[in-house]
């Protein structure tokens, strides 16, 4: 990813940092916050090249001399990255961080870290990250990445510069998929789901997404229309599809552009998930009025949350169905 | 990097700067003129409000070689000393970082040694709730009966964490939060120091987003110096902090209050392609609503509206709302604002709550008004609608064949209908004449109210129901409904059969009584492209004999399939 790409994706971002950089006055922390696929750690890792590299031009690195490429690596030695270890971020690996920085920068004056998935940070890292984080004893840049900025310390944030990430606009997404290899279809689908998902199911894994497509399909179109059979197809081909909870989270997924589409229907607006379905979709939206697609919508995006909250599968999603079959 | 924050270089050197807190600074000043501070200090309150740096200044003040003196005078050595980190007196710890017994034995074990260069040994403990509970109460002793020469200044921002004991044994300062005013004299004081230049309304916003911390304000206002190109405005602002502007707040709760969802959803959709947060909107809404409440409370009492100011729209939406509404909007903002920190799809969430509220933003209003009144506007219109029948009846001769044309006016519709038909079955000329006299707002209606009517009639019949499934409303004129079906058998049942029961549900859901005709799809396919044919023939026809007059069936058109789909042909 190149300093001019990102300044296409996220011009509003891109101009904010450069400017800061122009007119030498980079804080000394920033966090970075929006969806993930939005290209906060691209960014973050051009800042890094941006500050190291001794070919840039204006604010962007070159991108090929060693310090650029040892940072595009991980390789460089002044530059931390903190990921968290399993679930969280843990209290010993801030304080790792925080006996590393006491040290003078190995090649440069400034030393980067990068805390991916910030609000993860236990309450004690993260607490234990505010007095470095304001007053670093030798100048550092401290970079947090998160996609969910509310879930981070109130005093972390005041003390941090925060800089949103628009969202990745959703027909080069579809674009991105098609050239992928992916099926119409299949791009539609993938590129409203998040990077992560959508990225794993192109080219020959795309299939998954397809039947998971035609079972929604033929789901959405049971409940409404043949409510004695869709326990079954729940039992046998659902659960057999989306096998553990990362797949029935796509699945549910799946479910919810359905009944987001038909909103987009009665709205006459454009980009539908299923957009070779209109007129499956224009029958079914008669039937329902708005409040009664947003209480399903609402139905689907608890069951989200259940499922999160380690539910058994199937008794969700048979609880999900009968709600959506009876709409309340 | 040579560059520092904002919040750092302004950090206050004097009681008297920091800003807000006057409370606080003056039962300083005095105890530190009079010599009579305390052996220990508890500093809570919000985030940026002056903590630590009051934490500071009073460990300069008493080390000061001036002493007594009400303000340190940043000129001494020890002044200077505690200021550059020099002194090893002045013991500033991370309690999250040291949090265990053994940090505070540490403590507890120095605390006994005099100080090395200045009168006092001063530990500021920040962020004192992180302690463990051991922690606490291995300290409990030491703050209770410090050597002479100690002071602890414990700081924190959650004071209920601290075990009670703690709390009494030391003298507690409640930090508040910092007015927006406080906020702004502040900025602008900086601003005028460091030589730059601001809107006045951008420092305003600049302090709402920073809600009462100076810290917030500080880095707001640094970042939106580096984003400007000189003078820093207020779309600077909103483009930082992820806010939108006022008027298209104003916006969406105009399109709330009226029901217009897609206006609403659309505007959701804008917010989100430009990297706004979903979730401070529907603060910022939350925000919008209550100033509302206010203002309709207390008129004049401008200084409390958190983020409204008070303009034209503003007021005259104000005007428009009643208190029943806003309260049940509030409340239902405030639990969306509750689940959606959980939610995977903010956007979808977002809309979800949009229409909720738009929704209930009709049941309510219609509650809240008074039902009677409803009706009364219901009936007028009907009396309105028989008057004007009665005339056009008097007018004309009356109709031979039942479905000729009843308005004079309408020339289109005598040209047409020709055909005889039967009561039941709408015939072809019968619906090309309500297709003249359709709107696609009368069409919009039933649509929206289907879904009940079909409910209805499924409980008063479930065969009905099925009969009736395949049917979907194609045009509607406010008097009679077309009803496509896709099935012949279908329509002859429901036509026989089920009429009456259909038109009850349709009175019942919709709330008018309309008349039903039926048709099948094919056939309603047909008479669309012909009808639009000949409005396109009819309106070049009348372009060339009455080019100056506003023509009547270009705006039956309009109405019928919508302005996006007429063209103007000339």
């Amino acid at each position: 990813m190149d300093w001019n790409e990102m300044q296409v994706q996220q011009p509003t971002v891109m101009n904010m940092l450069k400017r800061s950089i122009e007119k030498d006055r980079l804080a000394h922390a920033y966090i970075f916050e929006g969806m993930r696929g939005a290209g906060k750690k691209a960014v973050a890792m051009l800042m890094a090249q941006s500050l190291y590299c001794p070919y840039k031009q204006d604010a962007a690195p070159c991108g090929s001399c060693s310090e650029c490429r040892r940072v595009e690596h991980g390789n460089h030695p002044d530059v931390m990255l903190l990921e968290p270890e399993g679930a969280s971020i843990k209290k010993a690996q801030v304080e790792a961080l925080q006996k590393e920085l006491t040290y003078k920068g190995m090649e440069t004056e400034v030393k980067i870290y990068i805390v991916n998935d910030a609000d993860k940070m236990t309450a004690s890292a993260a607490n234990s990250l505010l007095k470095f984080l304001e007053e670093p004893e030798s100048p550092t840049l401290a970079l947090l990445l998160t996609e969910n900025v509310h879930f981070m310390l109130d005093t972390i944030i005041s003390r941090s510069q925060k800089i949103s990430f628009a969202p990745p606009e959703l027909e080069r997404r579809i674009e991105m998929f098609e050239a992928q290899g992916s099926s119409k279809t299949a791009a539609a689908l993938l590129a409203k789901l998040p990077d992560d998902v959508g990225g794993n199911y192109t080219g020959e894994n795309s299939d998954w997404i397809v039947q998971g497509r035609a079972l929604v399909i033929q789901l959405v179109e049971e409940v409404h229309h043949r409510p004695q059979q869709m326990l079954l197809t729940l039992q046998e081909k659902w659960l057999t599809h989306f096998k553990d909870r990362e797949e029935l989270d796509i699945g549910l997924d799946l479910l919810l552009f359905w009944y987001r589409d038909l909103l987009t229907v009665k709205y006459g607006q454009q980009n539908l998930a299923y957009p070779d379905l209109t007129e499956r979709l224009e029958q079914q939206v008669i039937l329902m009025s708005e409040t009664e697609v947003a209480k399903r919508l609402q139905l689907i995006l608890d069951a989200k949350r259940r499922l999160r909250a380690n539910v058994n599968a199937q008794l969700l999603m048979e609880h999900l169905l009968l709600r959506l079959q009876e709409g309340s | 990097m040579s560059y520092k924050a904002l919040y750092r270089v302004w950090r206050p050197q004097e009681l008297q700067d920091v800003v807000g807190q006057e409370h606080i600074t003056k039962t300083l000043q005095n105890a530190l003129g009079q010599e009579k501070f305390s052996h220990a200090y508890l500093f809570s309150g919000p985030r940026g409000t002056g903590k630590t740096s009051a934490a500071k200044i009073l460990a300069k003040a008493i080390n000061c070689e001036q002493a007594p003196v009400r303000e340190p005078c940043n000129e001494c050595d020890a002044c200077q000393g505690i200021a550059d980190g020099s002194v090893v007196d002045i013991i500033e710890i991370d309690a999250a970082s040291n949090n265990g017994v053994d940090e505070i034995r540490y403590i507890r074990d120095n605390v006994i040694a005099a100080p090395r260069d200045i009168r006092y040994k001063v530990y500021i403990i920040d962020e004192v709730h992180m302690l463990s509970t051991g922690a606490f109460n291995a300290l409990l002793k030491t703050l209770e009966e410090p050597p002479k020469h100690a002071v602890f200044i414990l700081a924190t921002t959650e004071p209920h964490k601290i075990p009670l004991t703690i709390v009494s044994r030391c003298q507690r300062f409640d930090f508040k939060r910092i007015t927006s005013q406080d906020l702004v004299a502040r900025m602008q004081y900086i601003l005028q120091e460091q030589g730059w230049e601001a809107e006045e309304n951008a420092l305003y916003l600049i302090a709402r987003a920073a809600e009462g911390g100076m810290r917030d304000a500080l880095s707001l206002l640094d970042q939106a110096v580096s984003f400007s190109e000189s003078i820093i405005t207020s779309d600077d602002v909103l483009a930082i902090t992820g806010t939108v502007s006022q008027q298209f707040l104003t916006r969406v709760v105009r399109s709330l209050k009226n029901s217009d969802t897609p206006a609403a959803v659309e505007a959701a959709d804008t917010l989100i392609r430009d990297g706004k947060d979903p979730l401070q909107f529907m603060e910022d809404m939350i925000y919008y609503f209550r100033d509302m409440l206010l203002y309709k409370t207390a008129p004049r009492l401008d200084e409390i509206m958190e983020r409204v100011t008070v303009d034209e729209s503003f007021e005259e939406l104000s005007e428009k709302t009643d208190m029943g509404w806003l309260y049940e909007v509030i409340n239902q903002l405030n639990q969306y604002h509750q689940e959606m920190k959980w939610a995977s799809h903010p956007k979808i969430f977002l809309e979800m709550a949009l229409i909720n509220i738009s929704h209930g933003a009709d049941s309510t209003s219609s509650r809240e008004s008074g039902e009677a009144s409803e009706e009364v506007t219901l009936l007028k219109d009907k009396v309105a609608k028989l008057e004007q029948k009665l005339k056009s009846v008097e007018q004309s001769p009356p109709p031979s064949q039942p479905s000729a044309p009843a308005v004079e006016t309408n020339k289109a519709a005598r040209e047409q209908t020709t055909k005889n038909i039967s009561a039941g079955l709408g015939g072809d000329g019968k619906i090309r004449e309500i297709m003249t006299r359709a709107t696609k707002q009368e069409l919009q209606v039933v649509s929206n109210q289907w879904s009940g009517v079909m409910k209805e009639v499924k409980q008063e019949s479930v065969p009905a129901h099925a009969w009736l499934s395949d049917a979907k409303p194609a045009v509607c004129d406010g008097e009679t409904v077309v009803l496509a079906f896709q099935n012949e058998m279908h329509r002859n049942m429901v036509d026989t059969k089920f009429r009456s029961l259909v038109q009850g549900a349709i009175e019942s859901s919709v709330g008018k009584s309309l008349d039903v005709l039926t048709i099948l799809s094919g056939q309603w396919e047909k008479l669309k492209e012909e009808f639009k044919k000949k409005q396109q023939g009819k309106e070049e026809d009348s372009t060339d004999e009455e080019a100056a007059e506003d023509d009547p069936v270009v705006d039956e058109a309009v109405k019928l399939v919508g302005s996006e789909l007429v063209e103007f042909e000339e």
